[in-house]
């Protein structure tokens, strides 16, 4: 059990030194099909003063623009996955966006000491300069974590996103 | 010896100019974001498990990433707070700049300036462009020229201190003033003609996309000068020299009596305000007390109504507070050291 779980280990140490350079492609075929997905999000107003969001690839931005990340999950096995967690350390250069963490059948969770520690963000304190406790601020946050209520069947997609902007 | 004169013209209310003295505060800009090129990437983790493999946790990691592209940003900031006061005729007259390069990548900048503006009364004649160099505030010739269509080349953030130097005609009123306008635009190939926000591919730092920020490329800015016929001559020389021998040899005990004279002449209807002299004594001498005269009118060196004192308002200085002075006016001051 221990020398399967070391290999694991390290055959993803190898697919992720594998994937750096490639924007958004599934890792690894296993039971659960998973990609991330980047996407600059454009605000746009029409004649009557309306506003719109749209997505586009994360191909050009700048700093100050938001961006979108969506991880996608699919379970391409015969068998139902349970206890489904994703974890996503917030991109270095960037800022979590409040409240953009999908929500809808998720368990959401942060981080503001490197993923040691977790909770909802009423919960979250960081120290300030003086050495004292404060209330985090969504700029302190280092990890999100996503836990997915119930099973997921054969077949089934699930996606969760969230929007950081670019300092 | 050091001045400090506000003048007024009706136009100029409230100016305070410095003379012999520059005081440049450059204030630093913000950040202007992440660098051009900078890769993000975003690296998500999902665990589960299959319930036939029960407490066994699989894991897959997928990732992205993209590449910060250059936004092509500048502001120009006068540092003069308002027109610059010269007289008629004047050469070289100076305004200064600061270009800040406030996008987020290296760029080049080329300054051009126009000072045949409409809407002016006079068209001041630009002789040169300089850039700070030699880190003292103000220009001096150690500075460094700038020539027609050199490169400025500043990092994310950076700024730069420009001088305009201007020939300013004869035979101007009072109150008149002359624009200049400065441009500067980056040279980053296909900015001109270009809208804020468009987009040069590849034309960015680490050959990423390049965003024009501003219309052009170019940043620009106006400011100039205005004329006043008030002005001020000032003198200080050597009334004389008493030794300890009665004659006038300069050696130690020697009595060094200095004159400093303040003329205002120009324009009856203007007036020089908060008009202060300050004299530090020189080295290896020393103040001998109770030499200060205004107009052969003897003052004290202590802090009372006569506007003038020893080593109060300042270290180791006289200060005679002359006030407001309406031309045509001539003030003679004198004040007495002598040689250790």
């Amino acid at each position: 059990m221990l020398n399967k779980k070391i290999l694991t280990t390290m055959k993803l140490a190898v697919m992720s030194l594998l994937i750096v350079a490639s924007t958004g492609i599934a890792a690894k075929q296993g039971n659960i099909k998973f990609s991330s997905h980047a996407y600059k999000v454009v605000t746009t107003k029409n004649a009557q003063g309306q506003t719109s969001r749209t997505l586009i690839p994360a191909v050009k931005v700048l700093p100050g623009e938001i961006v979108q990340y969506t991880n996608t999950f699919e379970n391409i096995s015969t068998k139902r996955a349970n206890n489904i967690g994703v974890t996503n350390p917030i991109p270095s250069n960037t800022v979590y966006i409040p409240n953009t963490a999908d929500s809808n059948g998720f368990d959401v969770v942060f981080s503001v000491d490197g993923g040691k520690h977790w909770g909802k963000p009423a919960t979250l304190k960081v120290k300030d300069k003086n050495g004292n406790m404060r209330p985090a601020k969504t700029s302190d946050y280092t990890h999100i974590r996503w836990k997915y209520k119930t099973s997921l069947n054969p077949g089934e997609k699930k996606s969760v996103s969230y929007q950081v902007r670019l300092l | 010896m050091k001045l400090l004169i506000h003048t007024t013209t009706g136009l100029l209310q409230g100016m305070w100019m410095t003379l012999l003295l520059s005081s440049l505060v450059v204030q630093p800009a913000s950040a202007q974001g992440v660098p051009a090129g900078t890769v993000i990437s975003n690296v998500a983790t999902v665990s589960y498990s299959t319930n036939n493999l029960s407490n066994t946790t699989e894991t897959v990691e997928a990732s992205n990433s993209f590449v910060v592209a250059e936004t092509i940003n500048a502001v120009l900031t006068s540092l003069d707070n308002t027109l610059v006061v010269v007289p008629t005729p004047a050469t070289n007259k100076t305004l200064t700049w600061q270009l800040t390069n406030t996008g987020n990548g290296t760029e080049g900048f080329v300054l051009n300036t126009i000072d045949t503006l409409n809407g002016d009364d006079f068209n001041p004649v630009v002789q040169s462009i300089w850039l700070e160099s030699n880190n003292i505030p103000g220009l001096q010739s150690t500075d460094t020229p700038y020539q027609t269509g050199n490169i400025l080349s500043l990092a994310s953030d950076q700024s730069r201190i420009i001088y305009i130097q201007s020939n300013i005609p004869g035979q101007l009123n009072k109150e008149q003033s002359g624009h200049v306008k400065l441009t500067a635009t980056a040279t980053t190939p296909g900015v001109a003609g270009t809208n804020p926000g468009h987009s040069i591919p590849g034309a960015g730092d680490a050959n990423t996309d390049a965003v024009v920020l501003i219309a052009d490329g170019q940043t620009q800015g106006v400011s100039g000068y205005t004329v006043s016929t008030v002005a001020l001559q000032l003198s200080k020389t050597v009334a004389s020299i008493v030794d300890p021998f009665s004659g006038t040899e300069v050696m130690s005990q020697s009595r060094i009596t200095y004159q400093i004279k303040v003329a205002v002449t120009g324009d009856a209807n203007g007036t020089l305000e908060d008009l202060v002299i300050e004299d530090t004594t020189p080295a290896n001498m020393e103040y001998v007390p109770g030499s200060i005269t205004l107009n052969n009118q003897p003052l004290t060196d202590v802090a009372d109504n006569d506007n003038a004192d020893f080593n109060i308002t300042e270290n180791n200085t006289v200060t005679v507070n002359l006030g407001s002075l309406a031309p045509p006016a001539i003030q003679t001051i004198t004040i007495t050291y002598k040689v250790n």
